[in-house]
Parts: C-alpha cells; structure tokens; sequence
C-alpha cells in the first residue's frame, strides 16, 4: 500500500482525470454506484479514511445533498410519491436523478484526495515536467492553497469572536445573521490582503528573476508509474467502450 | 561607492493622505555596513523599507517621489512571517529563491545546507513550516532570502519573534555576513537588537535622522526585591487558573527531522502543574518551538488538553464554552492579525461590548477610553487589517481589554511595539495588577519581562521551571 502513497503526482493526476471522467460521462446510477465503490478501494489503498474525508468535506456535502433534494422536488417524472393539485412533488425519477448527482460529486471528492497524498511542491513540479508553465502551476498551486487559508480566516474570526465573549450558537437568529454577514467583508479583504503579501514576499524572492527556473525536486516515472497509468487507461476506455455500446 | 542609495524619497498613499507619510528623505549605505531605522509604529519604517526594496512604486500604489538605486540584488525579509511562508517543506521553501534565479540543483542543495546550519534550522529541513513557531517561522523566513544571496538585505523586525538564544546566533550571522559585504538595513525597535548597527536613524514626523549608537541601553528594570515589594503592595491573590497534569500533542503533527520521522504523538508537555493568580503578572518564556503558544491556547480554551484539566476559578474549564471562558479570560494571540475581523478599528473595540448586553452610553465610554489610551484615535476609522503591525499589537489589547477580563493571556505583546509604547503597555499591565487582574505574559522580551512580571515561568523540554523573579 506505501507503493501507492508514494507514485508520482503526475500518476496521481492521471488517476484522477479517469475517474472525474467516467463520474461525469456514466449517468446510470448502478454504474456510479459501481464507479463510487471503486473510489473507496482507491482511498484505502492509499491510506485516506473515507470516514474523516466525509468528515472533512461535511459541509460542501451538506450543501451537495441540499442542492440534490432540490433537484428532486423540482423535477417531473413518473411514479410521483409527493404530489400537490396533481403537480409531483417528489418522485422516483427525482430521487434517483438526485442520487446520481451526489454520487458523481462524491466520486470526484474521492478523487482529489488522491492528490492529496502529495505535497503542493510535488504537484507543481508534477504540472511543470509536463510541460506547464512554472507561473500557471504555481498560481494554480497557491489557489489551492489560498482555499484552506480562507477557511482557517474564517475558524480564526469565529474563535476570535468567542474570545470575546460572544457564543455564536447561543446568539437569537437574527444577531447571528448580523455576525455572520458582517464576518464575511474583513475576512474576504484580510484574506486578500495576505495574499498581497504573499506576492510581494515573493517577489523579493527573485520570483520571474530569470527566463528559465531550475528545481530542485525532480521528479522521476518509474515502473509502477507506468503500470498504474497502463491499468487506469486500459480500465477507463473499456468501461467507455462498453457504456457506448451500450454493453454495460 | 554605495550598496543603496535613496535620494529625496517621498511616499504618500494614495489621495486619501492628506500628507506625506515622508518627505524628501535621503539614505545612503556602503557594503558591509549594517544601518538600523528605528522610531514609533505606525511612523512609516515599513513604507521606507519597502521604496529601498524596489516594492514601491513598482507593486504598491501611491504619491512616490524621488530615486533608489541598488548595487546588487536585494532581498526583505517581512514583519510577518504567516505571509511569506508558502510550501509544505522548509527545504522547499529555502529552495524557492535559487530555482528562481535557475541555478543549479548541486549550488541549491549547497545553499540549503548552509542557510539551514546558520540559522540553526538544520533539524527542520523537512518540516512544514506552518506547523512551526512563530520564532522558527521567522527564521524560515529569513532562511528563504537569504539563500537568494542578495547583496542588500532588508529586515522588518525580522527577529521580533525569535528567541535569545537564536537571536544571538542570528546577530553573528549577520556580523559575518556584513563582515562578507553585504549591506543590511534593520527596521527595529528592540535595542536589543540595535548593538550591531554600525549607522543608527530615528524616522520621525517624516523624517529620517542619524542617531549616535549608544554603547548602552537604556533599560530599566526593577530590582526584585522592588518588584517583590510592588507585588505584595498589589491587592490579594487568589487562584484564577490552574494547570493539573496537563498533557498535549498535536495529533497530525509529522514534524520530520532530517532523515527519520518523529512519532506522530510526541508530546509537547506531559504532566503540566503550575497555578496562575489574580493581582500577579507572570511571564512564560521558554525556547522557539517549546510551546507557549499552545500552553497559553490551552489556558484560554482554544485547544482542548489531550489529558488532564484546566481549571478556572476553581471549576474544571472543560465544560465551559469557548465564549464563556473568553469573558474570564481574555486572549491576544501571536499574530494580532488572526483576531481582527471588524470593518473599523473602533468596531473592533466596541464588538465584544454590543454583544454582551452592555448599555450604548457605557459602550461609547469604553471604546472611546480604549481608544485614548492606546492612541488609537486617528486611526479609528481605519480598516484593521490595513494598519501597522505595531497598531494592530495595541487594538487587540484594547479590544481584549474592553471587556474587563479577570484574567489576561498575551501572546508575545511587545513585537511590533516602539520603546515608548512598550513602556506605556507595561505601565497599563501594573495598573491591571493593582486593580486584580491576573496576566500571563508569553515573551521573548527579557527586559520588559524581568522589569514587569512578578513570576517566571520558563517552559523547557516539557516541563515547566519556576525561576522566580527574574531570568538571566
């Protein structure tokens, strides 16, 4: 199982594309069904418990299962369970259409954290030796970045606020609506403004001092590399092939 | 020849200034000389530093006048070491400025191994630097320039953060590399750190004059049979906190050392007793990396105690709400910044006021007295976040104060502070004590520790040592 902590990002990036793909392309439920559980074994061969990703992505998947009971309130199809003045409210073709999209968004949650067995510096040297530019890569890698670093704004604002003497969860709604909007400004500018920081620090770091970057960090395919990309290619484009004709 | 010359440099921001922040300053330093700018926060030395360092006019908007010119390549080290700090590695970090100039990978490795050994960072090669101190961040920081090897270089407070032990090594390290010909401007307040200056300038009302190096430094501590007496003259102490075999970690802490891993669960401290009083200023000092951060995170309630309990007034912490420790026990993290999140300065003030039912005359009257006292009316309409390093030090003071706490912790208070300020904080920490209130001081700042606190801590290998009044 280390052999798969250990392949090479760029392995990893491949891994991903394939099953973002299939997750995207499938609109079976069984085959997301089917898709997602292949998911899971990935994530435990390379030591990522499902439970603390659930954990840790709990409120992008509230938001998710939100946004997919919507889905299935607001669309008409057969079997109508719910109706109102003949209008379904809640059927069968709903439900599922809302089960697919939580587990297309599940799938890709599972995915990307595959990549999250590597370090940032890897994933941009990853981007780098395949050719993208070194400003495209690091932009990219420091937008990743700067997503935690507006959450931790927000834990950090929150526990400021409750040092104060403020219990946010005891707060009569509409006080709480007046926090929690008024968070939302400073902690947006207090991010910006470190993320002007950030540029500036590097700058004076010689960032685009020269035409052509060295690194440090190699990185280097090995065998396994190739095999894992192999099997994910030969996997993908035979499932493609039996979903197109119409095998599976 | 000059390193770096300024001429008739003159910055305002933007329209909104009605003045000049300075005006037709002129500066001038040969190679191998290290310059020391020091004055009042909030005075304008970061704006200065950053027009010597190219940042203005070219990334900062504003009124600018005036010529820099620079001999060489010059790299800045920042006053907070969060915003420049940005790969998961140290290693990586400290590489980021070679690969910018494509040198290649042996002169890399080569320049790593060296900063890593002169900054004494060669333990941490392969940590991640945001799991670090405050002090060990800075010197990563520091690590990350000077690896570009610049030929001036710029430090705001730099070493504000790091401990005696490492700023000493750090000082020679800067001797030397002056002694190589580089060319070092220090943004300072602390005069500790102001004996190897060779050119000392005071900015002030938009100026920038020579100052003589004074050979000795102007502090003043209290004697400990004076401070003994001053804190029995304080009013009765009674135990507000208390420590009972306090155990820590950070449990997905991978701090790496080179080659091996250390165990996942080391403890930071294991079996912590120590009691903290009301009318008594104690101060806890103790090596970068120790974790007198964490331990005063686990005194106000932020981070939860893996074993053992925190008591306050008596009653086990742990069933309390963040929020009701936080009208007990007022917190002022290491990075003011973090606990700023108002749209104005006397917002910030006033915010923990509103919420606790305090009446509107009362409100005013407090922030408005915060706002006196820590000379913060100017700015009162200012955006928090866009205010000096040395301002923001004072809001969150105010702020915490505001709310009249029983007990106050703060983290590192005097960084970013000028002498004056810091002298004005101490006064204001002896009145609290007068009037019974309990204060933790976490700080580097020996002078300012051995002159106010009634007790010191000193955090060491786990364990807490109680040295009395003073440390050597």
């Amino acid at each position: 199982m280390k052999a798969f902590l250990s392949l090479d990002p760029r392995t990893k990036f491949f891994l991903v594309a394939c099953l973002s793909s299939l997750a995207v392309i499938f609109r079976e439920i069984y085959l997301l069904s089917g898709l997602f559980a292949f998911s899971l074994l990935l994530l435990l061969l390379f030591r990522i418990s499902p439970a603390q990703l659930l954990h840790r992505t709990k409120v992008l998947l509230g938001v998710v299962i939100a946004l997919a009971f919507l889905q299935s309130v607001f669309t008409s199809g057969e079997q109508a369970l719910v109706s109102l003045g003949g209008i379904s409210l809640l059927s069968v073709t709903g439900i599922l259409l809302a089960g697919e999209f939580v587990l297309r968004i599940l799938i890709i949650v599972a995915s990307a954290a595959l990549l999250g067995t590597s370090d940032s510096r890897e994933l941009i040297q990853g981007l780098i030796q395949w050719k993208l530019p070194y400003e495209l890569a690091f932009m990219a890698a420091m937008g990743v970045r700067f997503l935690p670093v507006f959450a931790q704004e927000f834990r950090d604002a929150f526990s400021a606020i409750q040092l104060r003497g403020i219990d946010l969860h005891h707060l009569p709604f509409r006080q709480k609506l007046e926090v929690y909007a008024g968070l939302f400004q400073p902690v947006a500018g207090g991010a910006l403004l470190k993320a002007k920081a950030l540029a500036l620090s590097i700058e004076m770091r010689g960032f685009r001092a020269c035409e052509k970057r060295s690194s440090l960090l190699l990185l280097q395919l090995r065998g396994r590399d190739y095999l894992v990309m192999a099997v994910s290619l030969l996997l993908t484009a035979g499932a493609l092939a039996c979903y197109l004709l119409s095998v599976i | 020849m000059f390193a770096i010359s300024a001429s008739d440099l003159s910055f305002q921001y933007g329209e909104q200034m009605t003045t000049p922040l300075f005006k037709s300053v002129s500066f001038q330093l040969e190679p191998g000389k290290i310059a020391v700018i020091t004055g009042a926060s909030g005075c304008g030395k970061t704006t200065f530093a950053y027009c010597l360092a190219g940042l203005i006019p070219e990334h900062i908007a504003g009124i600018f006048q005036g010529e820099v010119k620079c001999s060489g390549r010059c790299g800045m080290v920042f006053q907070d070491p969060d915003t420049q700090i940005f790969m998961p590695r140290v290693q990586d970090e400290l590489a980021f400025a070679p690969e910018n100039l494509g040198l290649a990978r042996e002169e890399i490795e080569e320049r790593i191994t060296e900063v890593l050994a002169e900054t004494g960072l060669k333990d941490w090669r392969n940590a991640n630097p945001a799991k670090l101190s405050g002090g060990q961040k800075q010197l990563v920081a520091l690590g990350g320039v000077l690896t570009l090897c610049p030929a001036i270089l710029i430090l705001d407070e730099a070493l504000s953060q790091v401990d005696r032990v490492y700023r000493k090594t750090l000082k020679e390290l800067l001797c030397r590399l002056r002694d190589q010909g580089m060319a070092i401007v220090m943004i300072e307040h602390e005069a500790e750190n102001m004996d190897i200056a060779d050119e000392l300038f005071l900015m002030e009302e938009g100026t920038l004059r020579p100052l003589e190096i004074a050979k000795s430094l102007p502090v003043q501590e209290q004697t400990p049979q004076e401070k003994a007496r001053r804190s029995s003259l304080s009013s009765a102490k009674r135990e507000v906190l208390r420590v009972e075999e306090l155990r820590f970690f950070y449990e997905n802490k991978k701090l790496r050392k080179q080659g091996a891993e250390l165990p996942l669960n080391e403890s930071l401290f294991d079996d912590l007793f120590f009691s903290l009083n009301s009318g008594e200023i104690t101060a806890l000092t103790g090596a970068n990396g120790a974790g007198k951060s964490t331990l005063g995170k686990l005194l106000a309630g932020i981070l939860a105690p893996k074993k053992g309990r925190v008591l306050l007034e008596g009653n086990d912490a742990a069933g309390l709400s963040l929020a009701q420790r936080g009208r007990q026990v007022g917190y002022c993290f290491q990075n003011p910044a973090t606990q700023l999140f108002t749209q104005s300065v006397e917002e910030e003030i006033a915010f923990g006021l509103k919420y606790s039912k305090t009446e509107k005359e009362s409100q005013a009257a407090i922030t408005g007295k915060m706002l006196s006292l820590f000379e913060l009316q100017e700015i009162r309409g200012s955006f928090p976040l866009n205010i000096s390093w040395g301002e923001k030090r004072r809001l969150v003071i105010a702020a915490a104060l505001a709310l009249d706490p029983a007990y106050l912790i703060l983290d590192e208070p005097t960084t970013g502070l000028d002498p004056k300020r810091i002298e004005t904080l101490g006064t204001l920490l002896e009145e609290l004590r007068e009037q019974g209130t309990g204060i933790l001081l976490i700080s580097h700042n020996r002078e300012f520790v051995n002159g106010i606190a009634d007790r010191i801590l000193v955090l060491e290998g786990g364990r807490i040592r109680d040295e009395g009044l003073s440390i050597a």
